[in-house]
């Protein structure tokens, strides 16, 4: 049985312009997801936090974001502690359903002052020492971070009740992720533990409003960021700029002010004033003006009282 | 062996295969290996086409198995695993009626489909959500169309094309292979003088756009996050750069870190590495990693015995499959990342039919009659597949009965 050439020119025929369909429809198809927010708007924030609920108010998708700051991640929120919650959980059933779990393994004691439920959770999650009889019992090896925390904890001397708030909070995280980790039908997971969720870019590469970042360094740091970069041989160089990607794929580009390049759509501008001299700002502002850069969202932290009107200016 | 006895003894090694790997897969109701990372990526890849947890460097269609796994067995033990349970139990099918096609030799096909039925490392990943199982039935699938093509049984091998493009979403692998098809297609049109220009526009189609088209539609949710054609371009080539500039210490899980991985060592020496996990007397239950020693190590002597055979004999059948699995074996051999024993079970299709030409062939020669040898050989496949599979399948085992199997690698008792 042979193909005729006729035949095989049909079937060239349609697979050519399946291909090429699909090209088109996939290139549309990503355009099209892109959310602006115009008219341009500038605001000062006190925390990057702000930055990202400002880009979720304004409904922005598919981002290009230039990054004036030294560090790709601010400093994250303050731990929370890990402690269950009834809202946590959509029943009763399911409370039970985890203390059932973990009683299984023994490790949930049946006490009869103390019946299954979010305080029998709770008690656990307080225990010092719940690593010890988890790692009896469980023979999984734990994430890096989890790792990190276990270490963090085994030096901590006192009982629970004597700890600080910060050292709880550990005590609390660890043994929560070790029950998320174990009992992952059962354990609702807490998303300010899942690792990033609480710095605003990875939030934000995460939640789909930022698509690539350009992180702009400024000249007085650069040689520091050259060296730090150099070590990784995935981190590539070509022009003087170099270019990595982080977890989620996305593209991030850290450059000097001198590497800017015009961006032809509207952009999403961070700006850590605290990093940049007046002149730079002059820059900054400079490249807005002659639409080089043009934004639709600025925020800018640590602002001094001439910048944003600096800033409105430009734009 | 008549057809029908035939169709029953295919019947009886598809359930064989899918009881070995269906026994016990969800007694492990907590996250294992990857899975960690992939069952909460899966959710949020077709949600919002962002890859966290996971790695971003991998083709996404396993996002897609994965949850249309869930979605039938519902987001438990069953539906994480079960897409592996199937497909790696069609896997050991497709490698039979491959082989079939292929050599048209029931005995070389029976023998290489039990070899994989048993192997330890096919069935401990197919009891996972690694993405190797799956990927190797698309490629084997891509394989025996082309054969089937090539035997002149289907006009077309427009399937090959859309399967070989399901392989490649699913792992990067089998780029080797694709020239490997092609050309096979069209050297085989040239000697059948039917070569034209329309000819070569088909083939090329079907083996270079059509993978190239099906290859990107699972890209669809990561094009939603507003990226371009030239982005996903630059995607392509930072993942390659990436992949090759892997270190070992990227590798966090720490007894990933202490098996095997080079390549060069797959079919050179007995591969095995694992943790006692829970002791109970003189009972205990092992997490074992290894290769299926006896059959590996004759891999290499198989195929060079496949090679010098096909050449004797001008057999271009037997220099197709030496060449599919030396196309796949050159590229993990040569490749600079450190690879681990998982990237191996891909090989294992192609390694055992070329063991088990050696293996069915060497009675041929050596004895008159070749049925009690051929028999004593199926048994040993199955007596030793036997004895490996409670181990690697974390089941509870005297101890002493494995001891001498530990002295091969590098097993942590407690």
């Amino acid at each position: 049985m042979s193909i005729s050439n006729r035949r095989a020119a049909a079937e060239t025929v349609v697979i050519v312009i399946f291909f090429f369909s699909l090209l088109c429809v996939l290139s549309w198809h990503g355009v099209s997801r892109r959310v602006f927010a115009l008219p341009s708007r500038i605001v000062a924030i006190q925390h990057p936090q702000e930055a990202l609920a400002f880009w979720e108010k304004s409904k922005v998708r598919g981002r290009t974001l230039y990054l004036f700051d030294r560090l790709i991640s601010a400093d994250p929120l303050p731990e929370e502690s890990g402690e269950f919650t009834t809202s946590e959980f959509s029943s009763l059933s399911d409370i039970n359903s985890l203390c059932g779990a973990l009683a299984n393994d023994g490790l949930l004691p049946g006490n009869q002052d103390m019946p299954y439920g979010i305080e029998a959770l709770n008690s656990i999650i307080r225990d010092r020492h719940f690593y010890d009889q988890w790692r009896r019992v469980k023979s999984v090896v734990p994430a890096r971070n989890v790792r990190n925390l276990i270490r963090k904890v085994s030096r901590m001397r006192d009982s629970y009740s004597s700890l600080s708030v910060r050292e709880k909070n550990k005590v609390t995280k660890l043994n929560r992720l070790l029950i998320e980790s174990t009992y992952p039908l059962q354990c609702p997971q807490k998303k300010s533990f899942i690792p990033g969720e609480n710095n605003y870019m990875t939030a934000a590469v995460r939640r789909g409003f930022v698509r690539r970042i350009y992180h702009v360094i400024s000249d007085g740091a650069w040689p520091e960021v050259e060296k730090n970069l150099e070590q990784f041989p995935a981190v590539l160089r070509f022009d003087g700029v170099y270019r990595l990607r982080i977890n989620e794929g996305v593209p991030v580009t850290i450059m000097r002010l001198r590497d800017i390049e015009p961006e032809h759509a509207p952009v999403l501008m961070q700006i850590d004033r605290s990093h940049w001299t007046e002149e730079q700002m002059r820059t900054i502002s400079s490249l807005i003006a002659s639409n080089t850069l043009p934004p639709d969202l600025v925020t800018v932290m640590a602002a001094g009282p001439n910048d944003l009107v600096t800033l409105e200016r430009a734009l | 062996m008549t057809n029908s006895r035939e169709m029953v003894f295919i019947a009886g090694i598809l359930a064989l295969s899918f009881f070995l790997r269906f026994w016990g897969v969800g007694g492990a109701y907590l996250y294992i290996a990857d899975e960690a990372e992939l069952i909460p990526a899966s959710g949020n890849y077709l949600a919002s086409g962002n890859f966290s947890p996971d790695s971003w460097e991998h083709p996404p269609l396993k996002y897609f198995l994965l949850s249309a796994g869930i979605k039938t067995f519902g987001n438990n033990a069953y539906g994480w695993r079960m897409k592996n349970v199937l497909l790696g139990s069609l896997t050991v099918l497709v490698l039979y009626l491959f082989c079939r096609e292929v050599l048209n030799d029931r005995r070389i096909a029976v023998t290489a489909a039990l070899l994989l039925a048993f192997d330890p490392a096919h069935v401990l990943f197919s009891r996972t959500v690694y993405g190797e199982i799956p990927s190797i039935l698309f490629l084997l699938l891509a394989v025996y169309i082309t054969v089937l093509y090539l035997n002149g049984k289907i006009s077309s091998p427009f399937m090959a094309g859309i399967c070989l493009g399901l392989a490649l979403a699913s792992k990067w692998y089998y780029l080797t292979v694709v020239p490997v098809l092609f050309a096979t297609a069209l050297i085989h049109s040239a000697r059948n003088r039917l070569l034209s220009w329309q000819r070569v526009l088909h083939l090329f189609s079907v083996y270079a756009l059509l993978p190239a088209a099906v290859y990107l539609v699972p890209f669809y949710p990561w094009f939603g996050r507003g990226y371009s054609l030239p982005e996903f371009a630059q995607m392509q080539l930072d993942a390659y750069i990436k992949l090759q500039n892997q270190p070992l210490a990227i590798f966090t899980n720490p007894f990933f870190r202490t098996t095997p991985s080079s390549p060069w060592e797959w079919f050179v020496k007995p591969l095995i590495t694992g943790v006692e996990v829970f002791r109970r007397g003189a009972w205990s239950i092992f997490f074992i990693f290894m290769s299926n020693p006896p059959f590996w190590l004759l891999t290499i002597p198989a195929a060079l015995y496949a090679s010098y055979r096909a050449w004797k004999e001008r057999d271009w059948r037997m220099a197709f499959v030496v060449l599919l699995f030396l196309s796949l074996y050159f590229q993990f051999v040569l490749v600079a990342r450190p690879l681990f024993l998982y990237s191996a079970v891909v090989l294992l299709p192609f390694a055992y039919l070329l063991v088990a030409y050696f293996l069915t062939s060497i009675p041929n020669t050596l004895f008159r009659s070749a049925t009690w040898p051929y028999r004593a050989l199926l048994t040993c496949i199955c007596l030793w597949g036997f004895y490996l599979y409670p181990l690697v399948t974390n089941k509870n085992i005297p101890v002493v009965l494995y001891k001498p199997l530990f002295l091969l690698g590098t097993v942590y008792l407690q």
